[in-house]
């Protein structure tokens, strides 16, 4: 099996030198990972993007009306309302004959597995020509770090407090989205920047809807050092925990696989969130991970 | 600052009335007016530090900094760079022990860098004779070397480099020291070893071949002709055996003498059969000599293989040549024929007792294991000792070894300036020890002769936490880069998730038939692939290769590339919330944080 370190892909210099699309004086948290998908993510789309916004970190983070810091159109909408809000600009732009801009949706993890599912459903089942970001930090940060859907089985929230963690596992959303049947969908890291860009990049010349799925670390929720936040996401990656891969027109890659191999405890152990968790959850969330992998495994032949 | 202003890379909306502001909030405007620099509470700054390498190389040879030019293919200034901490390459590329690569960053990853290959394969590439780019006028003080030994050399090539005018006297017909008369030919070829006299003497060294100290000058008489002067005789004197039958027969002979013989081209009969006494290098050196000259060795050492203080490569090629070796014995006493050749030596079995207080195990007699060795000479290997005749009555000695102090001086009481390094002084014994010892004691002199503090000149060029000194920094050669060379960046600062494993390029080694029957060296150079390929193995631990991985990961927009082609980087200490991310990701230690406050780290 091919072993992938991170830079194998390089981001070409004179564009991470090059136009800023979303500029400093960010209202994020030091270390946040949102922050850094989002520039990652522009650098790869370019300039002819518009994002539409729902309410989560990112909508704080870019600034206060009339200020913000992205260099592209950006629509802020309700919080359910991500796909359908971006399906109606697309609309919009066809109609101009705008038909290159790429049009983005970026929501949270509380938006996309929980409160949004209902509008990215339909627009995922329309086939809607819009990219779907959701940028998960594994629960809603914005409002004090509650419980989503895609918060770990184990972890420590406002709304699974002290020792009474979160007991169910997170919830598949990529085979959600891909029983939609769509062109494109894909998981992330802002641990691997090269692997963000060149997906990014690669969603332009496709039509449809594009799902990406971007594991962005936030280190109070995750009760982590800011300058931890690349390397405990990177070690998501080396555990199983987060497997970086994509699916196009069904057809499965699996983008990196790290050179080293990382147990979920010992990712665990690099996280406060991960506390109160009794070892047994830990075995079980070994083994949730390792069926996962294989399964995805299973899925390349 | 050559930074782009961050006017060019976003546009700064001003909004003075609400008449300026569109009626839908689609993005306008930046954010660039909220300083988030004021969060911050510790910052990163970009600061080059010593790599791990660097600071086990008691000659603090930069060995990172000439890798990076000859990955530039740059290999002209990687050869002068070289030479700016370690004169001698093509030497040390063949004879040093290697510390710098057992202390390689890359060891705990997959193999160390082959460090003293490039190394050769840039002194070998270069030792062109283009006038030295750092050579100096001369300063009106005179340095006279004694003895042409790799301290003698290195101490005369610093001495030059600061301004000194140099001789360097030595007893023999023929320069180099133990790199001549001691190592063997197929180790270090002799067109080597004169290519770097040439080079000293294109520097305006003066070299005086067949001039003894002690003899055909004296040390008093020099120190009148000299302004300072420094003692690198090294050990040529040999232990003895101290047993029955040694004195009496032509047939035993030390072993370092054979070598300086065969090395002189002078007629040595070793016979058929030759036990070799020793453990230590020269008893290697012997035996594999003795091998090329048709001879079946036995080397007999009386410790264990564990305890050989030779060099265990040296020792696995010198079995391989078809050495044999004896270990936990000692020679008892020899039996002699009548024509004084040697009827019979006789050894004793020997055990390891436990070790005693200083920590060393030592071997003692079993009671009445004697066995015989047939052989028809002994070469004895047990241990070198200075010859100091030429120092009675100027100043003393303790066990063997001059005495000097902290800057290499020799205490005459007033009677010149005289300083001492190499074999002579209690150091390690090796080629690096001796190079590094002849750098300190050209600074300690010119310390000496600008009156400037020794102490307080050691805390600003000591390298790391070891012993070895930067010349360049002593010579204000500072780096564009920011360097820290008393910070040591080990394995555990280096982020490995960012390399590739590689398998080591190794010089191509002749098989030991064709080598033990000739003196020509056995190992080539690397060819331009190779040295590129093994190049690219290194890690450049420490010191920033403009890698981006700090810009990439900056989730404040917070690192901005110098403009104009420079080289590196700059903070935007405006925006920059001191996350720590980039430090934390430098694949290389090459940034530091420091608080905000205090200023310190
Ligand atoms: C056989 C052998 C093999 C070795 N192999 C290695 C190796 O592979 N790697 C390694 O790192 N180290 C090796 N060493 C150790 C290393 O060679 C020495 O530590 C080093 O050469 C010491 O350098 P030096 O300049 O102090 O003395 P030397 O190299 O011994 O030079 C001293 C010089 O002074 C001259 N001299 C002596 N008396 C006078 C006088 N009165 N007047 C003028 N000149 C005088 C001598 O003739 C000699 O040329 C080896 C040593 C030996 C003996
Ligand atoms: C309908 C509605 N309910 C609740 C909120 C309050 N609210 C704003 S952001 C947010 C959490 C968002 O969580 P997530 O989508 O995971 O994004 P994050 O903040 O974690 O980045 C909530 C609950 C809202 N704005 N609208
Ligand atoms: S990887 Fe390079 S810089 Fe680092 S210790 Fe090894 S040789 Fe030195
Ligand atoms: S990553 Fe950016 S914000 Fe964080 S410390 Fe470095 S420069 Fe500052
Ligand atoms: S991350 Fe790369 S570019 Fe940044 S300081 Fe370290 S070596 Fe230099
Ligand atoms: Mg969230």
């Amino acid at each position: 099996m091919e072993r992938t370190t991170q830079r194998m892909i390089e981001i070409p210099r004179d564009v991470m030198t090059g136009e800023e699309l979303w500029q400093p004086g960010v209202l994020s948290c030091q270390g946040c990972g949102g922050s850094l998908a989002m520039k990652l993510a522009l650098k790869g789309l370019g300039r002819r993007t518009v994002i539409v916004l729902p309410a989560c970190c990112m909508s704080i983070i870019v600034g206060a009306y009339p200020y913000s810091t992205s260099q592209v159109p950006l629509l802020h909408v309700p919080f359910e309302t991500a796909a359908a809000g971006a399906s109606g600009v697309r609309a919009a732009l066809d109609i101009r004959g705008e038909e290159d801009v790429v049009v983005m949706a970026w929501a949270g993890d509380g938006g996309t597995f929980d409160i949004g599912l209902q509008a990215l459903s339909g627009a995922a089942e329309r086939n809607e020509d819009i990219l779907y970001v959701c940028y998960d930090n594994e629960a809603y940060m914005n409002t004090g770090i509650q419980r989503s859907g895609a918060t770990p089985a184990g972890a420590w929230t406002t709304t699974t407090p002290d020792k009474a963690v979160k007991e169910e596992s997170k919830k598949d959303i990529e085979r959600i989205m891909l029983s939609h049947d769509i062109p494109y969908m894909a998981t992330a890291s802002v641990a691997y920047p090269a692997d963000i860009y060149a997906k990014f990049k690669k969603i332009r010349s496709i039509k449809g809807t594009k799902f990406i799925h971007i594991l962005s670390p936030c280190p109070p929720g995750w009760q982590i050092d800011s300058a931890d936040s690349i390397k405990v996401s990177r070690m998501a990656t080396q555990s199983n925990v987060f497997p970086i891969y994509e699916v196009e027109n069904g057809k499965y890659t699996i983008n990196v696989y790290p050179e080293k191999e990382v147990t979920v405890k010992e990712y665990m152990k690099t996280q406060g969130r991960f506390r109160y968790i009794t070892d047994d959850a830990v075995n079980a969330a070994q083994e949730w991970t390792d069926r996962k992998w294989e399964k995805l495994k299973g899925m390349l032949k | 600052m050559a930074v782009k202003k961050r006017s060019d890379l976003g546009v700064i909306y001003e909004f003075k009335t609400w008449r300026d502001i569109t009626p839908m909030n689609t993005s306008a405007g930046t954010m660039l007016h909220n300083k988030t620099g004021s969060w911050r509470t510790i910052k990163p700054v970009f600061e080059n530090k010593t790599p791990a390498c660097q600071n086990s190389c008691p000659a603090g040879n930069d060995i990172e900094g000439w890798i990076k030019l000859l990955q530039q293919g740059e290999y002209e200034k990687a050869y002068w760079h070289l030479k700016r901490e370690e004169p001698f390459p093509s030497v040390l590329g063949r004879v040093c022990f290697r510390f710098c690569e057992e202390a390689c960053n890359r060891i705990p990853f997959d193999d160390c860098v082959g460090i003293s290959a490039l190394e050769r394969f840039i002194g070998d590439r270069d030792a062109s004779l283009v006038p030295h780019p750092d050579l100096p006028e001369y300063n009106g003080k005179s340095m006279a070397v004694v003895g042409s030994g790799p301290a003698g050399m290195s101490a005369a090539y610093f001495g030059r480099l600061l301004g000194f005018r140099v001789a360097i006297f030595e007893k023999l017909q023929v320069m180099g020291g133990v790199l001549r008369v001691g190592i063997p030919e197929y180790r270090l070829p002799r067109d080597i070893i004169a290519a770097e006299f040439e080079g000293l003497a294109a520097m305006g060294i003066e070299l005086r071949p067949g001039t003894a100290i002690g003899k055909d000058i004296s040390l008093e008489e020099l120190t009148g002709r000299y302004d300072y002067i420094f003692l690198a005789t090294g050990a040529h004197g040999s232990r003895k055996l101290d047993i029955d039958g040694e004195d009496e027969s032509r047939r035993i002979m030390s072993g370092l003498e054979m070598l300086r013989k065969v090395s002189l081209g002078e007629d040595v009969a070793c016979g058929k059969k030759v036990a070799v006494i020793g453990g230590g290098n020269t008893a290697i050196d012997v035996a594999r000599t003795a091998l090329r000259m048709g001879s079946a060795v036995t080397v007999i050492y009386r410790r264990s293989e564990d305890e050989m203080p030779a060099n265990p490569e040296e020792v696995l090629e010198a079995r391989e040549e078809g050495a044999r070796f004896r270990f936990l014995a000692a020679p008892e006493r020899i039996e002699l024929n009548d024509d004084g050749s040697i009827k019979k030596l006789i050894c004793c079995e020997m055990e390891l007792a436990p070790a005693d207080e200083s920590g060393r195990i030592r071997p003692a007699k079993k009671d009445g294991a004697l066995f015989d060795v047939e052989t028809d000479s002994i070469l004895t290997s047990i241990g070198e000792v200075p010859i100091l005749d030429y120092l009675k009555g100027i100043a003393g000695n303790e066990k063997d070894v001059v005495a000097v102090d902290g800057t290499l001086m020799v205490n005459t009481g007033g009677n010149g300036k005289i300083f001492a390094g190499g074999d002579i002084i209690d150091i390690q014994r090796t080629v690096v020890n001796a190079v590094a010892s002849g750098k300190k004691a050209a600074i300690a002199i010119d310390c000496d002769y600008r009156s400037a503090d020794f102490g307080d000149v050691l805390k600003e060029i000591s390298i790391g936490n070891g012993s070895a000194l930067s010349f360049s920094r002593y010579m204000n050669w500072n780096p564009e880069t920011p360097q820290n060379i008393h910070m040591v960046v080990d394995s555990e600062k280096i982020v490995y998730d960012y390399f590739e494993k590689a398998p080591r390029v190794m010089q191509k080694t002749g098989d030991a038939e064709t080598r033990k029957n000739s003196f020509n060296a056995y190992r080539e150079t690397f060819t331009e692939d190779e040295a590129q390929q093994e190049a690219s193995r290194c890690m450049h631990c420490g010191r920033c290769i403009e890698c981006d991985n700090c810009l990439i990961f900056c989730p404040d927009m917070s690192v901005l590339p110098e403009g104009d082609g420079q080289f590196g980087y700059e903070f935007d200490y405006d925006y920059c919330k001191g996350c720590g991310i980039c430090f934390t990701e430098c694949p290389r230690h090459a940034i530091t944080m420091v608080s905000e406050e205090e200023g310190d780290k």
